[in-house]
C-alpha cells in the first residue's frame, strides 16, 4: 500500500473472499494494512499516534452521548449538565471521561509532536504527514476551546469573549470573523449554538484528516529514531529492517495505550476536576469578570505568547505565528540527518526548546504582571529563533555522528545475538554514510 | 530519546501540571484553615451523622438566603430499592423523614398564576433563592479552590469587625478574597438544635457539618466514582500488566532470534 514492498493478500479463487475480492478489495485493503511493513526499531516514542486514535474514539463516543442530554441555550446549558451529573445513569463518567479525555487527547498530542520534532519526522519525504498533522493539531485546538464553552460557566463565558476578542483584533478580516463567531454584538446565544455545531463537526473533520495523516505515512512508510529508510530495493531487505504491524506494534501499542488509560482513569475517578478550574462551576454571569481568566492547560504556552507582545494585534499574530511556524520547518531544518540522537549539537537546543515550551505553560498560567511578562516574552522569543535561526542555521554547520547502515544493522546492535558473542553486530561501520 | 530528554521532558510535565493547579488556584488570597474530611482520599466515605447534621444546619440557617436549585430533595432520603429514588450515599433520611423536610420548601406552582407557591415535593429540587442576591450553594464545594475546607473556612474565619464602605457595612473575614463580605456571621454557638446531645453546639462543629453536607451535595455520586475508579484503574493496571508479558512473548523471537 506504498513504496515500500509487502506482500500482499490474496484470496483464494473460487472462494467468497475472491468474489468479494475482485469485486471491492477490502478485505486486501485490511490484511496489508494491518501487514504493514514497520520498522522494528521503534521505541517507545511511537506509542502516540495509536493513543491519539484511541482518545479520538473517546471523545466521539462520550461526546455523541453527552450531546443527546445537553441543552445548548445560554438559559439551559449549565443546568444540564448538572442534570447529566446526577440524573443521567453514569452521567458523571461520561462527561469527566469527556472533559478529562480533552485533556489527555493534548498531553498525547505534544508527546507525538515532540517525538516528530526529536527524530525529524517532518523531513523529506514526510512533509506533507506533518503539515497534515499541523491542521489537526490547529483543528483539535478549535474544538477543544468551543466545547470548553459549552457547559456555560463563568471561564466558559470569559474565555470566549477573551478569545472571540483575540479573533477580532486581526487585521482586515477580525471584525467581520468575530461578528461571524458571536452571531451577534457579544457572546450570547447565538454563539453559543454554533459552537455546539461545530464542536459536534470538527471531530469528524479530524477523523478525516486523520486518514490522510496515516494514509501519506503508509505511502513513505514510518520513520524510526535511527532516520535511516527502510531499505526498499528488495522484499528480502524490507522483511530485515521490518515487522508486520500485527501482532508485533498493536500488541505493543495496546499495552503502551493501557498503561495510558490507567493514568487517564486514575484522573477521571480520582481527580476530576484537578485539570479544570473552579470558576466553570459558577454559571456564567456576563455582568461578573472572574479576577483571573485562565484558559484550560493545553492553551496556556501559547496564551504566553499571546501576552508576551505589548500590542493586541502584535499578539495575536505571534501567537498564530508560534503555530504557522511548525508548518515551514521541513524547510527551515537543513540538517541532512534526521535523528536527533545523531546530532550533537541540536539536541541540546532541542532539550532548550522543550523547556521553552513548558516554561510558556508556566508563565500562561500565571497572572500578567512582573516578573512573569518578561519571562514571558523571553521564552516567546526562544521559540521563534529556534525554529528560524537554530534550525537553519545548526543544520548546516553541524558535523552529524555516523548514521547506523541499515534498521537491522541498529536493532542488531541494541539485541545482540545471544548465542555469537564473537560476532558484534556492525554498528556505525561506515563513518561516511549518509543519505 | 536521550536520557537528558526524558528527564527534561518529564520534568516540563511537572512543571507544566503545577502550572495548570497553580492557574486553579491562581486568584486566592484567602487563609484556608486546616480541617479533615471523612470523604478525602481514594477510599473516603460520607459521615451518615455528619450529613444529617449538615442538612439541619443548611435547613435552619442557610436556607433563607441561598438557594440550593440543583439538588433533587428526594437525594437526602436514603436509596429505595423498588423505587431506584435516593441516595445511598447521602444523609439518608427515611421516606417519612425526607417528605417532612420536604414540606419546609415552597416551590413555584407551575399549575397556578405566576408567582404562586405550594409546598414542595420530594421530586422536586430544592428552591432557587434569589432574594438575598446570595450565591446558589449546590456547587459551592466545586466552585472554590479547596470548596469544602473554604467554605469551613468562611463560616469560621469572622473577626468580628464591621467595615463601613459605600453605605453598606461588610463582616471582616480572613477567608474571604477581599478581606470583608457582606454576608454577616450567620452562625453563632447553640443556633441549631442537634437531636444528638453528645455532639457539640459550638460555630466549628456546626461549619464542619454544612460544609460536608455540601461537599455531597456539590457531588451526591462522588463515593459511588471513587469504588468505580477502584476497580477500574486495578482492572487497567493488571490488563496492562498481561499485555507486557504478551508483548514480550511476541518480540522475543525477533529480538533474540537464535534463543
Amino acid at each position: 500500500m506504498g513504496t515500500i514492498p509487502q506482500e500482499h493478500y490474496e484470496a483464494a479463487p473460487g472462494s467468497a473472499a475472491g468474489w468479494l475480492e475482485q469485486r471491492l478489495p477490502i478485505i486486501g485493503f485490511a490484511r496489508d494494512f494491518m501487514a504493514f511493513p514497520t520498522p522494528k526499531n521503534l521505541n517507545w516514542a511511537w506509542i502516540f499516534g495509536v493513543a491519539l486514535v484511541v482518545m479520538l474514539v473517546n471523545q466521539i463516543v462520550t461526546g455523541v452521548v453527552l450531546a443527546m442530554h445537553y441543552t445548548p441555550h445560554v438559559d439551559k446549558a449549565f443546568a444540564s449538565i448538572e442534570h447529566i451529573m446526577r440524573d443521567v445513569n453514569g452521567g458523571w463518567l461520561l462527561r469527566y471521561a469527556h472533559a478529562n479525555g480533552a485533556s489527555f487527547f493534548f498531553i498525547a498530542v505534544y508527546a507525538h509532536i515532540f517525538r516528530g520534532l526529536y527524530y525529524g519526522s517532518y523531513k523529506a519525504p514526510r512533509e506533507l504527514v506533518w503539515i497534515i498533522g499541523v491542521v489537526i493539531y490547529l483543528i483539535m485546538m478549535a474544538t477543544a476551546f468551543m466545547g470548553y464553552v459549552l457547559p456555560w460557566g463563568q471561564m466558559s463565558f470569559w474565555g470566549a469573549t477573551v478569545i472571540t476578542n483575540i479573533v477580532g483584533a486581526l487585521p482586515v478580516v477580525g471584525d467581520y470573523a468575530r461578528t461571524l463567531l458571536w452571531g451577534g454584538f457579544s457572546v450570547d446565544n447565538p454563539t453559543l449554538n454554533r459552537f455546539f455545531a461545530l464542536h459536534y463537526l470538527l471531530p469528524f473533520v479530524l477523523a478525516g484528516l486523520i486518514v490522510l495523516h496515516v494514509w501519506a505515512f503508509h505511502h513513505v512508510g514510518n520513520g524510526n529514531p535511527t532516520g535511516v529508510e527502510v531499505r526498499k530495493d528488495s522484499l528480502e531487505n524490507v522483511k530485515k529492517d521490518t515487522v508486520p504491524f500485527h501482532p508485533y506494534y498493536t500488541v505493543k501499542d495496546l499495552f503502551a495505550v493501557m498503561v495510558f488509560l490507567t493514568v487517564f482513569a486514575a484522573f477521571v475517578f480520582f481527580a476530576p476536576n484537578y485539570l479544570g478550574h473552579p470558576d466553570n462551576y459558577i454559571e456564567a454571569n456576563p455582568l461578573v469578570t472572574p479576577a483571573h481568566i485562565v484558559p484550560e492547560w493545553y492553551f496556556l504556552p501559547f496564551y504566553a505568547i499571546l501576552r508576551a507582545i505589548p500590542s493586541q494585534v502584535g499578539g495575536v499574530l505571534a501567537m498564530f505565528g508560534a503555530i504557522a511556524v511548525l508548518a515551514f520547518i521541513p524547510w527551515l531544518d537543513t540538517s541532512r540527518v534526521r535523528s536527533t540522537r545523531y546530532r550533537p549539537i541540536y539536541r541540546w537546543f532541542f532539550v532548550l526548546l522543550a523547556l521553552d515550551f513548558f516554561l510558556l505553560m508556566w508563565v500562561g498560567g500565571k497572572p500578567a504582571e512582573k516578573p512573569y511578562i518578561l519571562i514571558g516574552q523571553f521564552a516567546t522569543a526562544y521559540w521563534f529563533i529556534h525554529f528560524l535561526i537554530v534550525m537553519p542555521v545548526v543544520g548546516m554547520i553541524e558535523k552529524a555522528k555516523p548514521l547506523p547502515e541499515s534498521i537491522e544493522a541498529d536493532f542488531a546492535a541494541k539485541h545482540p545475538p545471544a548465542h555469537k558473542p564473537e560476532a558484534p553486530a556492525p554498528v556505525a561501520a561506515s563513518p561516511s554514510h549518509s543519505h | 530519546m536521550t536520557k537528558a530528554s526524558i528527564s527534561a521532558a518529564a520534568l516540563g510535565l511537572a512543571l507544566g501540571l503545577g502550572a495548570a493547579s497553580a492557574a486553579s488556584a491562581a486568584g486566592g488570597h484567602a487563609q484556608l484553615k486546616d480541617q479533615s474530611f471523612s470523604f478525602e482520599g481514594a477510599l473516603g466515605h460520607y459521615d451518615q451523622a455528619e450529613l444529617q447534621r449538615g442538612f439541619q444546619v443548611y435547613d435552619v440557617v442557610c436556607k433563607a438566603c441561598h438557594g440550593l436549585k440543583y439538588l433533587p430533595i428526594r437525594d437526602i432520603m436514603a436509596y429505595e430499592n423498588q423505587t431506584g429514588l435516593g441516595n445511598a450515599e447521602g444523609p439518608r433520611f427515611s421516606r417519612g423523614q425526607a417528605q417532612a423536610m420536604a414540606g419546609h420548601y415552597e416551590v413555584p406552582n407551575l399549575e397556578g398564576e405566576p408567582g404562586d407557591l405550594r409546598t414542595a415535593l420530594l421530586s422536586d429540587n430544592f428552591p432557587a433563592v434569589t432574594s438575598a442576591g446570595a450565591p446558589d450553594l449546590t456547587l459551592m464545594a466545586k466552585a472554590r479552590p479547596n470548596g469544602p475546607l473554604y467554605i469551613y473556612s468562611l463560616l469560621t474565619s469572622y473577626t468580628g469587625e464591621e467595615i463601613e464602605q459605600a453605605g453598606s457595612i461588610l463582616y471582616e473575614n480572613h477567608a474571604f478574597e477581599s478581606g470583608a463580605l457582606s454576608m454577616s456571621p450567620p452562625l453563632s454557638d447553640d443556633v441549631v438544635e442537634y437531636a444528638d446531645e453528645s455532639v457539640p453546639r459550638t460555630v466549628e462543629q456546626y461549619a464542619h457539618d454544612v460544609s460536608v453536607f455540601l461537599a455531597w451535595a456539590a457531588e451526591p455520586d462522588m463515593v459511588a466514582r471513587k469504588s468505580a475508579g477502584l476497580r477500574n484503574v486495578l482492572f487497567l493496571a493488571f490488563f496492562s500488566l498481561l499485555l507486557w508479558i504478551t508483548n514480550k512473548k511476541i518480540w522475543k523471537k525477533i529480538k533474540h532470534p537464535e534463543a
